[in-house]
């Protein structure tokens, strides 16, 4: 089982080290178009190109796994719209924005050990003790986390940290994207360091099974409250939801390693 | 022998990194006042236009009668938003295909576009408990008689943060226009680019007459 893990890990790594460029499939970067017409003003042209050049184009990434993609994409949205969304409707209808905000605080809280781990991976030294502090403070004080007194009353903020940035800050490639059914969007990068995080994620240890597989549902529900109606309007915003969410997932991320 | 033969390359290569490494700061350097000055004019010019979309998103005699609202939401997303830069970062290479008579039509259906699905989007929240942070700004190397900055800020609301910035634009001194949004490190434009670029065979036309049905 271990060889299997160190196999797949191995393949994975090789995947994601070798150059995306080689990997395009069926998407590509806004590829800069060298016919110029005459009417566009010079002033726009070098604006323009400039703004290509500025690694704003390149946020594409390989799909080489389109159709089952897709078919996950589809399989989500349906689960969203049917599922997800009224449970999390009528979940927030009766549970008032202060509990909810309370198991949000218990969750984030209950998460320190990624965050903790991935800063100390990414020499993120301060934010590593600024982790261990709240941890420390709100699990106490505010009573096993619900209440998120460092943050309030500290002034500490904890920016989500995971392995999957903890990769791309060492200069691992997304791979390609990759939709997984029930989580959404992710890259080849980002669900294995999803699968790296499950070992410092407590939840994981949580036994009996049942009870475990309960949390993470209310974790999901819980948050979707706080979100209802943003991926829809990014699906209505969208010219084709598949794509936008695709982008939207990418750029997000790059922008989460980078800072 | 081995050393008269390297050093040469050695010093080369020496050369090209101090060169390199002096780059950003002479592209840095020409960053002038001029344009730190007008950055911070283009912040104060953003917080007013905010606080007036505020105000009309607030404004209870407009909450009762949501059409009014809405147009004067849009008008105001005129005032605000440079759409003439943004359908060209939206479209990417496309747009370059496009005659100035399409161009304008684009123009207009992607405005209302952008107005219909994200206005009705913050007039719906509970707006009483959104703010805004305003965090920094920071001035783009100008080109020509072109300025742009990029304005830092955080939305906000209840107890969720969501750091925004806005990508604004002044050409030939012209008051300051928001070209781009980037929520949560996410570009708007760089986001309809994509879906553009995705849709290889759709002609100027096309794009047209799909933005247009999507908006009626």
């Amino acid at each position: 089982m271990k060889q299997l893990i160190a196999v797949l890990l191995v393949g994975c790594a090789l995947v994601c080290f070798s150059p995306v460029d080689g990997f395009t499939g069926d998407t590509a970067g806004v590829a800069t178009d060298e016919a110029l017409p005459e009417e566009v003003l010079l002033d726009d042209e070098d604006l323009f190109a400039e703004y290509e050049t500025q690694g704003q184009a390149t946020q594409a990434v390989a799909d080489p796994l389109y159709y089952f993609n897709y078919a996950m994409f589809s399989v989500n949205d349906v689960l969203y719209f049917y599922a997800l969304k009224p449970v999390a409707q009528g979940y927030k209808a009766v549970v008032p924005t202060v509990a909810r905000k309370g198991i949000s605080n218990f969750f984030n809280n209950l998460m320190f050990p990624i965050r903790f781990a991935n800063n100390i991976l990414q020499g993120k030294g301060e934010r590593a003790a600024n982790e261990l502090g709240a941890f420390v403070v709100n699990s106490t004080v505010g009573v096993l986390g619900f209440y998120d007194f460092a943050q309030r009353h500290m002034d500490i903020n904890l920016p989500d940290e995971d392995l999957g940035q903890t990769l791309g800050v060492y200069g691992i490639g997304d791979g390609f994207y990759l939709v997984l059914p029930l989580l959404g969007p992710s890259t080849l990068r980002d669900t294995v360091g999803r699968l790296g995080d499950s070992f410092a994620n407590p939840i994981t240890y949580v036994e009996p099974w049942e009870l475990a597989w309960g949390m993470r549902g209310l974790d999901q529900v819980n948050t979707v409250s706080f979100r209802i109606g943003d991926y829809e309007a990014l699906k209505e915003a969208s010219l084709d939801p598949y794509v936008a969410l695709r982008n939207a997932y990418i750029q997000n991320r790059k922008s989460l390693i980078k800072e | 022998m081995k050393f008269r033969v390297y050093a040469p390359v050695t010093i080369a290569f020496l050369f090209c990194l101090v060169i390199l490494s002096t780059a950003p700061f002479s592209a840095f350097a020409s960053i002038d006042d001029d344009a730190r000055q007008k950055a911070a004019q283009a912040e104060t010019y953003l917080k007013k236009l905010v606080d007036e979309v505020l105000v009309i998103v607030r404004d209870p005699d407009l909450i009762a009668n949501p059409p009014a609202q809405e147009k004067t939401l849009y008008d105001k997303g005129l005032e605000i938003f440079d759409f003439n830069t943004f359908s060209m970062l939206a479209l990417g290479p496309k747009y370059r295909k496009f005659t100035p008579q399409q161009r304008t039509d684009f123009q207009t259906y992607f405005s209302k576009l952008i107005s219909q699905t994200y206005f009705p989007k913050l007039a719906g929240q509970d707006v009483e408990n959104i703010s805004i942070n305003y965090l920094s700004n920071r001035p783009l190397k100008p080109k020509k008689k072109i300025f742009r900055t990029d304005i830092f800020t955080e939305l906000v609301r209840g107890d969720t943060q969501i750091p925004i910035i806005y990508r604004m634009i002044s050409r030939d001194d012209a008051p300051w226009k928001i070209y781009d949004i980037k929520i949560e490190g996410v570009s708007m434009a760089a986001n309809y680019r994509e879906q553009y670029s995705q849709q290889v065979s759709l002609t100027p036309e096309d794009i047209i007459t799909q933005l247009k049905e999507k908006v009626e």
